[in-house]
């Protein structure tokens, strides 16, 4: 490396170090001063909503410092763009800054952004019919810039199937697009058991990816240092497995609408200590709201599972709907994806450990595991009907949710489809779904 | 397709003692169900109007899937069992909508290769990780059958299945040679009728029914001269006299484009609105067709099966082992597909030398509706060729959708640019 670049590389490194050390805390704290001090027209909640979570603004003081930080990563540290379900803690035990483009599609989603971002990609070719965090994601890459203002481009691309196909169509378009290498986690579907083979074949992926990563962050692997990391991901993920566990209590502390917000942390910034501080935060907080009965949903008379992925466009407006019926989503198999496999980590068996956790979520099993998984929800948080998102961005979270609801259905559970998107309000038809929204709460 | 050829072929299969194997869209070890006593026939495209299927599956399912439900929902497959290769997200939930939540009795095997083919190191991946995974989920897929059949994979067979196979690709090599020199310039319709009785038949009879094809080829289209528009003196005399409008255009084979076809499917409103236009498909990049086998002359044990000795929990030796290789290679050596993870670079390099050696002077890509795993790559590869002048066209249509008029205007304007 010559003179210059060390040099525009310690400058990098050093405007990082202040930026996340001193000006951002500074900055968000002040903002939080200054939002305090502002007189503002006080909002009213609603009759039906229990008190706000006030871990709320420690979340949006988390996820704002890490987007702001985003910023200024390139050139202070290598940056690795990562599919929700790669096992991301190989990469933090490299020092690589991670983007995670799926919740950056998600938040473009909730501020009504979908449609504008993914334009660019559109006019550059892209279908409408693909999925629509893609689009998003693709739209950034032809210049559409969203709410969290310019992602870093990335040094590498990292990207596992094990929640979709898509994602590998979507990361080899990347690939291109930016012109860095692509590293695929293949994880093969299980139909069944997971078999030794499988567990071989993952593992040794894995593995294989270690010169590849040691080459682009320019230092050496330390498997002690992924086993620490390791260690406190699993512990993370437990925790947030722990927080959506006090939603069996009857109200239930937080609704499924707010964990869609609080699961940023896990799925972004899992492996850091920031995250597990967090959850034992927020934890603590739904254990208080439990002990004295405070509820997400005053008068909760509803209990209700989610499937699929939010339409982030509308978290609000179902929130409202479902909430002034005294209906209460308190189970969600979108939500506890990212605690349902932890248990198989073992820092002391990283790879072998990570191709099990990795390969057993929900998205890479057979529907006969997603109905035994939803009938045991229903069991444990007293479930008594369930919210089928169908969402044409997600295939493999919505083919098949008519034959779970039929097998639902055997079993006694009602249940109700809305067909949407996760981002595109193009392909969601707001006063059909509202019949069928009210039409399924006079049920109960 | 030849529907009744299709059927003559199970039930002469059948009548023989055999069994029949429905297999779903994908790349998959034929030989494996062959060897083991099964007829393999793929369901790519049924012609059944989706009815009951949309009880099962979403609208924005693709009509591959749709169509491929609907057959077993009614009962129209006289297959003993259904096989499912992990083409994408729609057919992983569709073996699992059958074998889960249906009433479905027979067997469901899914074949799961790996996401990386061997040989396309695009992410820099250890390719004998990946290579080795594919042997292991040939035996697994291979033990699962064997589980069913109640039959053990005898060395004998696996050869001759294997054997088999390498004449059947061999034939189609020949084929896809012969139609890019000129010499079988009969209609698309014609020359897809032949590659598709691949889907059905056995290795010998497909052989027999490529090397009549090639003895006795179709003539080519004759020129069709549209009549001369009627006089129209009043709006009134065109609404009674409307004529119907010249869809296809002065066609003789002189005049006739090369072109390449890629996508899924030779579905045959695309190959009739390609006849109409006057375009000659003589290569093509679909993954039914063109990318189940691969451009270079093989034999049994190829160049890639000799140097790796197989690892799999599968005990080979000699004629065997040598079988097996073929197998492995026969689907290691395909051509690059987005379904198994190829690299759009890998994609590019297969289709420019496609394109030199066919003489193809553009490219369709023909999406299925709601094909994610095709419609991603072809905006960057149409950009890639257009940049290298050559003419591309993306189209998209339902399966078996003839009344749609705007494939028809599209494939026409595109061919007259063409030539």
């Amino acid at each position: 490396m010559s003179d210059e670049r060390v040099r525009a590389k310690l400058s990098s490194r050093a405007v990082f170090g202040v930026l996340k050390n001193v000006a951002l805390p500074l900055a968000l704290g002040a903002g939080g001063i200054s939002r305090k001090l502002k007189p503002r027209k006080r909002r009213l909640a609603p009759e039906w909503a229990g008190p706000p979570l006030k871990c709320s603004a420690e979340l949006k003081r988390i996820m704002t410092r890490h987007y702001g930080l985003a910023r200024f990563a390139k050139g202070a540290m290598p940056v690795a763009w990562v599919t929700s379900g790669f096992p991301v803690e190989l990469v933090r035990a490299l020092g690589f800054y991670t983007v995670y483009p799926e919740n950056h599609g998600a938040l473009c989603g909730a501020r009504k952004l979908g449609v504008a971002m993914s334009a660019p990609a559109e006019q550059a070719g892209y279908s409408p019919d693909l999925c629509s965090y893609a689009r998003i994601d693709l739209g950034v890459a032809h210049g559409a810039i969203g709410p969290a203002g310019k992602l870093p481009r990335p040094d590498v691309l990292l990207c596992s199937n094990n929640i979709c196909q898509t994602v590998l169509a979507w990361y080899r378009q990347l690939a291109v697009l930016y012109g860095v290498p692509l590293l695929v986690f293949d994880t093969p579907f299980v139909a069944g058991d997971l078999a030794p083979h499988e567990v071989v074949y993952m593992a040794e992926q894995l593995r294989g990816f270690v010169p590849h990563l040691e080459r682009i962050a320019g230092r050496p692997f330390n498997e002690d240092q992924l086993k620490g990391i390791l260690a406190l991901a699993r512990g993370t993920s437990l925790l947030w497995g722990k927080c959506l566990d006090t939603m069996a209590s009857k109200p239930a502390p937080m609704s499924i609408f707010d964990a869609f917000a609080h699961m940023a942390p896990v799925v972004s910034l899992r492996g850091l200590p920031v995250a597990e501080r967090y959850y034992r935060i927020l934890l603590a907080e739904l254990t208080q709201r439990a002990d004295v009965g405070v509820g997400a949903v005053n008068g909760e008379r509803i209990r209700l599972l989610w499937d699929n992925i939010a339409v982030w466009f509308k978290v609000a407006d179902f929130a409202r709907t479902f909430g002034a019926a005294g209906a209460a989503f308190v189970g969600a198999t979108y939500t506890s994806a990212w605690a349902e496999t932890t248990h198989h980590i073992e820092p002391s068996q990283p790879f072998e450990s990570m191709a099990k956790a990795y390969s057993l979520v929900v998205l890479n099993r057979d529907l006969k595991h997603r109905v035994a998984l939803m009938k045991k929800m229903i069991e444990c948080f007293g479930i008594d009907g369930v919210v089928f998102h169908s969402t044409r961005s997600c295939k493999p979270y919505s083919v098949g949710q008519y034959g779970i609801r039929q097998a639902l259905d055997a079993a006694g559970v009602k249940s109700l489809v809305i067909e949407a998107d996760t981002t595109d309000p193009r392909h969601y038809a707001d006063e059909a779904s509202r019949t069928r929204m009210e039409a399924f709460l006079e049920m109960f | 397709m030849n529907g009744a050829e299709r059927r003559r072929a199970i039930q002469e299969h059948k009548a023989a003692g055999g069994r029949v194997a429905a297999v779903f869209p994908g790349r998959y070890p034929r030989e494996v169900l062959e060897a083991l006593g099964f007829l393999p026939v793929e369901v790519w495209d049924p012609p059944l109007e989706p009815m009951s299927a949309g009880a099962h599956l979403q609208p924005f399912t693709c009509g591959v899937v749709r169509r491929g439900l609907e057959l077993v929902l009614r009962d129209g497959l006289p297959a003993d069992i259904l096989v499912f290769p992990h083409t994408c997200d729609s057919l992983q939930n569709l073996f699992s909508i059958v074998r889960d939540l249906l009433p479905e009795k027979r067997p469901c095997v899914l074949f799961c290769p790996p996401r990386l083919p061997a040989g396309d190191d695009h992410s820099g991946f250890p390719n004998t990780v990946s290579r080795r995974y594919l042997e292991e989920a040939i035996s697994e897929f291979a033990r699962q059958v064997e589980q069913i059949s109640g039959r053990s994979l005898s060395d004998e067979a696996l050869a001759q299945a294997a054997s088999g196979r390498v004449a059947a690709r061999n034939a189609l090599r020949q084929l896809y040679q012969r139609r890019a020199s000129g010499a079988l310039p009969c209609t698309n319709t014609a020359f897809y009728e032949v590659v598709r009785a691949n889907e059905y038949l056995p290795s010998s009879k497909f052989v027999s029914r490529v090397a009549d094809f090639l003895a006795h080829p179709p003539s080519p289209p004759r020129i069709e001269h549209p009549p001369a528009p009627p006089h129209i003196s009043h709006a009134a005399d065109f609404l009674d006299h409307a004529p119907a409008l010249p869809r296809t255009r002065a066609l003789g084979h002189k005049w006739r484009s090369k072109i390449l076809l890629s996508g899924v499917l030779p579905d045959w409103p695309l190959l009739k609105g390609l006849d109409d236009a006057g375009a000659l498909v003589v290569e093509d990049d679909l993954l039914s067709c063109g990318r189940r086998f691969s451009r270079w002359p093989e034999d049994p044990g190829g160049p890639a099966g000799s140097a790796a000795a197989p690892r799999g929990p599968r005990k080979q030796s000699g004629s065997c082992r040598t079988a097996w290789n073929a197998i492995v290679d026969g689907l290691a050596n395909l051509p690059p597909c987005p379904s198994w993870g190829s690299s759009l670079e890998a994609r590019r390099t297969f289709l420019d030398g496609r394109l030199v050696a066919s003489g193809a002077k553009g490219i369709v890509f023909h999406a299925v509706k709601f094909c994610e795993v095709e419609a991603f790559d072809h905006p960057l590869l149409t950009g890639y060729f257009v940049e290298r002048h050559v003419p591309c066209l993306v189209v998209e249509s339902e399966i078996r959708d003839a009344g749609d008029a705007r494939l028809a205007v599209r494939l026409e304007a595109f061919m007259e640019g063409l030539s």
